[in-house]
């Protein structure tokens, strides 16, 4: 298969076409984004580098969208592009043409090129705060309780989804990480704690953070988004539109220790301010059920220790750094 | 004052145009939109025709507004360009274009040329299904609910326009009018529009439904009186307005309709209205009146006025109140 990413450069896209190269089962991968791709990605594809190009294009332009599908023949399209809480707010221009229009661009490239399967980012962001739900895991068969622009936009994107699905047989399906982290996230300000925590002591520098560490999330690694993509675009068409993909509620503290298993030397300091009232972080639920996944597609998340351990070493890789040993 | 209606020749657009065109400190009032002016449209502003233009434009189209606000400057701008009913829920393209992108054309031309003042289409569904709220009167500051197509875009709309408001200084106010209606109104609920309008010219009326389904009705007439009121304010007090009258049913319309035409012939079926309709049919007008002492027309006086436009159209003479 021959596999575009739109966003491909971001911390979903580059991990998602990190983890494409290496399946035999994909010919080619084409990056679509407006930012060039890193040394450290092109150099973690190794010797399956020759299996991936880098185009530059803007989703919110659907010609630049069909002339990457054209070029390269394209059969199945991810997109990752979109523009996270952080900047949304105050670029609401951008965020209309990239997480609307480019959003639908992806899907109607697709009708119109006869590519049928999509894999699409949505976000746990549509379920509304953890306490909608009380205290349980929170199931893709919830009622939805989008409130920022972005979790509206994600809905939507859900809800136009669905129509093209109706009306022009596409297969698409949703994805709905909770707190997506990684080496280089840089937004939402939670996503960025969860990131610098590992990527920062990684080559040697100190993380200090005001909060006292106590606060939870429910983590989703850019390894496990790639690789659920992937078992995605092998399927014709998923059994069910949406899947979450979210961890356990999970501490900066709890990440801090298994970054310090690996670095014992690193340099975490918390501060003294306590979380927000019930102790979890604002945005998608702290409580995800993933059963849905691990059902349908029996994936699982990768353990805490094996996704730190990975994220280190991606830091560790654009700083020239040798990696450090599981 | 000059003001831009996009979405000029729909139902709230065209009583926009015209409330606004018999203000005398409105100077010019352009309409943009895909579809011209209607004959009966033009007959009801022919006095003020000359403080009247049309640019054909499509919303979706960022370049078309500014050609519009170039052609004629304006320093008003009123959205009322939406796509609804069954294309909102079948042609996804349509109404990412329309509503979602559309809209956003419509804060970013304002922004570009200057026009600072804008009122903008929300809507009651942001609220979501009346059962949210029990049985009470639902606020302004109630928490939402939206949960469609239409309704996300809407309460998308709300938030752009407080990023735009934020960034960028420019004054905002959405109005989230309840089910419109008025003659030629296209509208999910179209019993309401299209009762008024086939009886006054003589046609017989029927629906399915046993008409006592209650609804919160706005007229095109509220929405275009209410948006002339806020664009002569320089800012609004709220972000946010609700525009609806008190619940009405099918049956309550056709009393008021038989009263002017007594020989009307509406009939209504057997269908019970389904459980949870999904739309609020009691909305607090408490923000309005105290922001602005506005309040809605009273059902007689709107129907009157819904009569004699259909009649208008149809080349009869208005009926007297």
């Amino acid at each position: 298969m021959k596999v575009l990413v739109m966003g491909g450069n971001g911390l979903f896209g580059r991990k998602t076409a990190i983890n494409l190269v290496k399946d035999p089962d994909v010919e080619l991968v084409v990056s679509l984004d407006v930012a060039p791709t890193k040394d450290w990605v092109t150099k973690s594809m190794g010797n399956n580098k020759d299996k991936y190009v880098a185009m530059r294009g803007d989703v919110s332009e659907l010609e630049n969208i069909l002339d990457a599908i054209n070029i390269h023949s394209i059969d199945k399209i991810v997109n990752w592009a979109f523009l996270l809480p952080g900047v949304t707010e105050s670029q609401p221009r951008l965020s209309v043409k990239v997480n609307a229009m480019g959003m639908c661009n992806s899907f109607e490239a697709a009708r119109l090129t006869g590519i049928s399967r999509v894999v699409y980012a949505s976000s746990g962001g549509v379920y509304g705060p953890q306490t909608e739900y009380g205290d349980r895991d929170v199931t893709e068969d919830d009622a939805l309780h989008p409130g920022s622009g972005y979790a509206l936009m994600k809905h939507f994107s859900e809800i136009i989804a669905a129509q093209y699905v109706e009306r022009y047989g596409l297969k698409l399906t949703a994805l709905r990480p909770t707190i997506g982290y990684g080496h280089g996230a840089l937004n939402p300000q939670v996503i960025k704690w969860y990131s610098d925590i590992c990527s920062v002591p990684a080559i040697g520098e100190t993380y200090s953070i005001d909060g006292d560490g106590n606060g939870m999330a429910s983590l989703a690694s850019a390894d496990d988004v790639a690789e659920i993509t992937r078992l995605l675009l092998h399927m014709p068409e998923s059994p069910h539109t949406a899947y979450n993909v979210g961890g356990p509620p999970t501490s900066l503290k709890t990440v801090g220790e298994v970054v310090t298993s690996y670095l014992p030397d690193a340099k975490i300091k918390f501060g003294s301010q306590a979380p927000p009232a019930g102790g979890r972080f604002g945005g998608p639920p702290s409580q995800v059920s993933m059963d849905r996944a691990r059902e349908d597609l029996g994936f699982n998340m990768l353990p805490l220790e094996k996704a730190v351990l990975i994220h280190i070493n991606d830091a560790r890789a654009e700083a020239g750094l040798e990696p450090v040993k599981g | 004052m000059k003001v831009l209606v996009i979405g000029g020749g729909g139902l709230f657009g065209r009583k926009t145009i015209l409330h606004l065109l018999r203000d005398p400190e409105i100077s010019s009032v352009i309409s943009m939109d895909l579809a011209p002016p209607r004959e009966w449209f033009l007959k009801q502003i022919n006095e003020y025709k000359d403080r009247f233009n049309f640019v054909r434009g499509d919303v979706s189209q960022l370049e078309d507004i500014l050609n519009a606000m170039r052609l004629y400057p304006v320093d008003g701008v009123v959205n009322w360009a939406f796509v609804m009913g069954s294309a909102v829920n079948t042609d996804p393209r349509l109404s990412t274009k329309v509503n979602v992108l559309g809209m956003c054309n419509a804060f970013e031309a304002a922004r570009l040329m200057g026009a600072n003042r804008v009122v903008y289409a929300s809507s009651e569904t942001v609220y979501g299904p009346q059962e949210k709220y029990g049985d009470r009167e639902i606020t302004e500051d109630d928490p939402l609910y939206p949960s469609h197509s239409y309704a996300v875009c809407k309460r998308f709309a709300e938030i752009l326009a407080d990023q735009y408001s934020t960034q960028y200084g420019m004054n905002f106010t959405g109005v989230r009018p309840c089910i419109g209606y008025g003659h030629g109104g296209v509208s999910p609920a179209q019993y309401w529009s299209d009762m008024p309008s086939f009886t006054a010219v003589g046609k017989p009326y029927s629906m399915e439904m046993d008409g006592t389904s209650l609804s919160s009705l706005v007229a095109g007439d509220d929405l275009g009186e209410f948006t002339r009121i806020l664009l002569k304010a320089p800012s609004s007090p709220n972000p946010v307005y609700n525009v609806g009258g008190p619940p009405k049913s099918g049956r309550d319309l056709a009393e008021e309709v038989l009263k002017h035409l007594p020989d009307a012939k509406i009939e209504f079926g057997k269908t019970k209205p389904p459980a949870g309709r999904g739309l609020p049919w009691l909305v607090s007008m408490d923000r309005a009146k105290k922001d602005f002492g506005f309040s809605c027309m009273p059902i007689e006086e709107a129907v009157l006025i819904h009569i004699n436009d259909a009649r208008l159209e149809a080349g009869m003479e208005p009926l007297k109140g």
